[in-house]
């Protein structure tokens, strides 16, 4: 395909995006200036030079207008995941819908005018439009797609791996008044540059806390040589010249719960007003965006910004958590590794930690769910970004004396998944699976839940293909749970609903989502009478339904009390018979009794302190 | 600085790992690999393994069952408890007889570290390891 039309669109646009004259003399970004506070599930930003703020929700999947007095307006709703927006050269918009494979053209009221991208992306994010093209980051394929703003596909470049070109989950894309286009390579944590031609250019960054490096890039704007880039896990903002010389930082790791005023938490998306003086940045795990202008550039202002010095990782919980025995393992995305805690006493403790960053054997980029053996002390763990499984085990026997011990766990083997579609899954499934989570029935035989292809597909003991579950049914599915007999599947699917598969035929039965008893799951357990205990992260509740569907009781809501909760992910039941959910934005493990009764809480103490107390006016304030 | 090279077996307890004796120069010690599968003589070269010094190790792996080994070798060495490699690749050599001889190995830490074999066959890597503890 000749690139040559994209190059001279490309060049056309030069004028409409070249650097300020000034912006050298310009303090740099960084001093807060507001929280918008109420926005949930904050996704994709457009930013005016007046302050006014366009916000993409991914739940629910509406767009919102915030103007700067707060006045809030709905400009689109029924929006199928939208993850980023970008305006168009006539005032239009443009909207990835994840979960439905596309991006939307709206017009300036919302109205959709057109479709883009069909049967070509998978799982749209990031959204740039430079001259007459737009560029589509494709977390799904991996890759970067180029159109034409009539929806004409113009070139594409990436793929999976961590080489020069390659990609694992691309976030996002901007691109240069040269027309260099700038990926965010999440899952190698690095920015890569490409021609405007989807050449490559070079890349920067790996990760790691330190100034310069990345824990997850997420959001990137290009403003004439500055190109500023989220970086989600080390919860701030890094400035960068076009050849990546690190320029500036801003942005504190939130300590307090729904911490503001400038300290962030997981920043996942990025905008930068046309005039270059405003920023914002959206926070889904506290349903808020921050808006930042430039300091005053004082020496107050110069001493603040030089005392922010590394971004230190946190101790956050990941979004899984697996218990066997007295054993509870979750994984801990900051350093990519899993933890292990026994749990049979009042406070779990820990006893061990495997793995960490890496894409060699043993490593992880990305772990997703896993799997305690029953009975046996093997941890599966699932890396969709490497497209891996992973096994190790724990080393001796549950009656022995447990202490800490950082070698009481070691890798076993792995299964890649990218070979194995090469080698025996090329007739059944149209890509290489990527594992989010699995589960396994008594005779040993693994249920993988293959987000890339939406399905479930079920191993042998022996790691031998069986069959596949669900293809053409699940839409974007996060959690599984099989019985022992391995004839009753159970999977959480955020865009359907709450699937089952029964018998030898996987005959399919649905409690759909009714924005009301189910908005949002991502995890279930089920009891031995086949009571099904859901995580909705939308709700901040436990959902129970009987084992036809039927909905039984809830508890949680938004909040920090002993009965709440804040986007819960992982949930398990423990060897008591009681529920350990993860409390995944409040950093915490709460334990609950199956009726919803408050059993225990373990984490950081600023998020567990006011679940100590019954009566939480009794409770010490936060700064005491 | 000295090394003393402790074999490990599939699943041994904590003791062990301590334990085990150190095998004489001219003799191999064998490993089984975490689940099994594979059976691995090894020999390291030189015995006592230096703190700074490259050293290397030649390799015998087989099917525990016996069948044909039909696999690829690659080899890696990690300090677990500091989450960090070697700061070499180490290179894998063919020898007569299949095995393989595996160079440029070198500690840059004293400490406890784990040399790596992973063997893959189809889509399935295993992994037989052993350590050392460089004082």
């Amino acid at each position: 395909m000749s690139h040559a039309l994209p190059a001279l669109l490309l060049a056309a646009t030069v004028a409409a995006v070249a650097p300020r004259q000034e912006d050298e003399a310009r303090p740099p970004l960084g001093q807060h200036l507001r929280d918008v506070e109420g926005i949930e599930d904050p996704a994709g930003l457009l930013l005016e030079d007046d302050g006014t703020l366009l916000v993409l929700q991914r739940q629910p999947g509406r767009l919102l207008r915030v103007d700067p007095d707060g006045t809030r307006a709905v400009v689109a709703q029924d929006l199928q995941r939208p993850l980023d927006l970008a305006r168009g050269p006539e005032g239009e918009l443009y909207v990835s819908e994840s979960w439905a494979r596309r991006v939307l053209r709206l017009d300036a009221e919302g109205e959709v005018q057109d479709i883009l991208g069909e049967r070509l992306l998978l799982r749209p994010a990031g959204l740039a439009v430079r001259g007459e093209l737009l560029f589509v980051a494709d977390r799904g394929r991996h890759r970067v797609e180029v159109f034409d703003l009539d929806g004409e596909h113009r070139f594409g470049f990436g793929g999976h791996g961590t080489g020069e070109g390659e990609l694992i989950e691309p976030r996002d894309v901007d691109v240069d008044a040269a027309g260099r286009i700038f990926v965010t390579d999440f899952g190698n944590s690095r920015v890569q540059v490409f021609d405007a031609e989807g050449r490559y250019l070079r890349a920067w960054g790996d990760w790691g806390p330190f100034p310069g490096l990345f824990t997850g890039p997420t959001g990137i704007v290009v403003r004439g040589e500055e190109v500023h880039v989220a970086d989600r896990g080390n919860h701030r903002v890094e400035v960068f010249d076009a050849d990546g010389e690190l320029l500036d930082r801003f942005g504190l790791h939130a300590l307090k719960p729904r911490e503001g005023g400038g300290f962030l938490h997981y920043p996942a998306s990025l905008a930068l007003s046309p005039d270059g003086e405003l920023a914002a940045l959206a926070e889904p795990p506290v349903d808020r965006v921050q808006l930042f202008c430039r300091t005053g550039g004082s020496p107050e202002d110069e001493i603040r910004r030089q005392a922010q010095s590394l971004a230190k990782p946190g101790a956050h919980y990941g979004m899984e958590l697996e218990i066997s025995g007295p054993y509870l393992a979750i994984s801990e995305p900051e350093s990519h590794s899993i933890v292990f805690y026994e749990n049979s006493a009042d406070q779990p403790r820990q006893v061990t930690r495997i793995s960490g960053l890496g894409t060699k054997t043993g490593l992880l980029v990305g772990a997703g769910g896993m799997d305690f053996e029953r009975g046996r002390r093997d941890l599966w763990v699932c890396d969709p970004s490497l497209r891996r499984l992973s096994l190790f085990r724990l080393r001796g026997s549950e009656e022995d004396e447990v202490g800490y011990d950082d070698l009481m766990a070691r890798f076993v083997k792995s299964l890649d998944m990218a070979r194995f579609h090469d080698l025996e899954l090329r007739d059944q499934l149209p890509a290489a699976p990527e594992p989010v989570a699995l589960d396994r029935d008594a005779r040993g035989r693994l249920y993988v839940l293959d987000r890339r292809n939406a399905c479930v597909l079920l191993l042998s003991a022996e790691l031998a293909f069986v069959e596949v579950v669900g293809l053409g049914s699940l839409g974007a599915p996060t959690g599984i749970e099989v019985a022992a007999d391995g004839l009753t599947i159970h999977v959480v699917d955020p865009q359907r609903g709450l699937w089952r598969f029964d018998g030898e035929e996987r005959e399919a039965s649905l409690v759909e989502l009714d924005g009301e008893r189910l908005v949002q799951p991502h995890d279930l357990a089920v009891s031995s009478e086949g009571e099904r205990y859901v995580t909705d992260v939308a709700l901040h509740q436990v959902v129970v339904f009987d084992a036809a569907g039927r909905f039984l009781r809830s508890w949680g809501g938004p909040g920090l009390r002993r009965d709440e909760l804040y986007k819960p992910r992982g949930i398990a039941f423990d060897p008591r018979g009681n529920l350990v959910v993860l409390d995944h934005a409040n950093h915490r493990l709460m334990t609950f009794t199956p009726e919803g009764e408050y059993v225990g809480v373990y984490g950081l103490r600023l998020y567990t302190r006011l679940a100590r107390y019954p009566d939480a006016a009794e409770a010490p304030r936060e700064d005491e | 600085m000295r090394a003393t090279i402790a074999g490990l077996l599939a699943l041994p307890c904590a003791a062990m790992l301590l334990a085990l004796a150190v095998p004489p120069p001219t003799l191999e010690a064998e490993v089984t690999s975490n689940d099994g599968t594979y059976r691995v003589r090894y020999r390291v070269d030189p015995e006592l393994v230096e703190f700074g010094e490259r050293f290397s190790v030649e390799l015998w792996p087989a099917r525990s069952d016996g069948a044909d080994f039909a696999s690829t070798l690659t080899v890696d060495a990690r300090m677990p408890q500091h989450g960090h490699g070697m700061n070499r690749e180490p290179i894998v050599e063919d020898l007569e007889g299949g095995g393989f001889r595996v160079t440029n190995l070198y500690f840059h830490m004293p400490g406890y570290w784990e040399v790596y074999f992973d063997l893959t066959r189809g889509a399935v890597t295993e992994r037989a390891q052993f350590s050392l503890d460089i004082e």
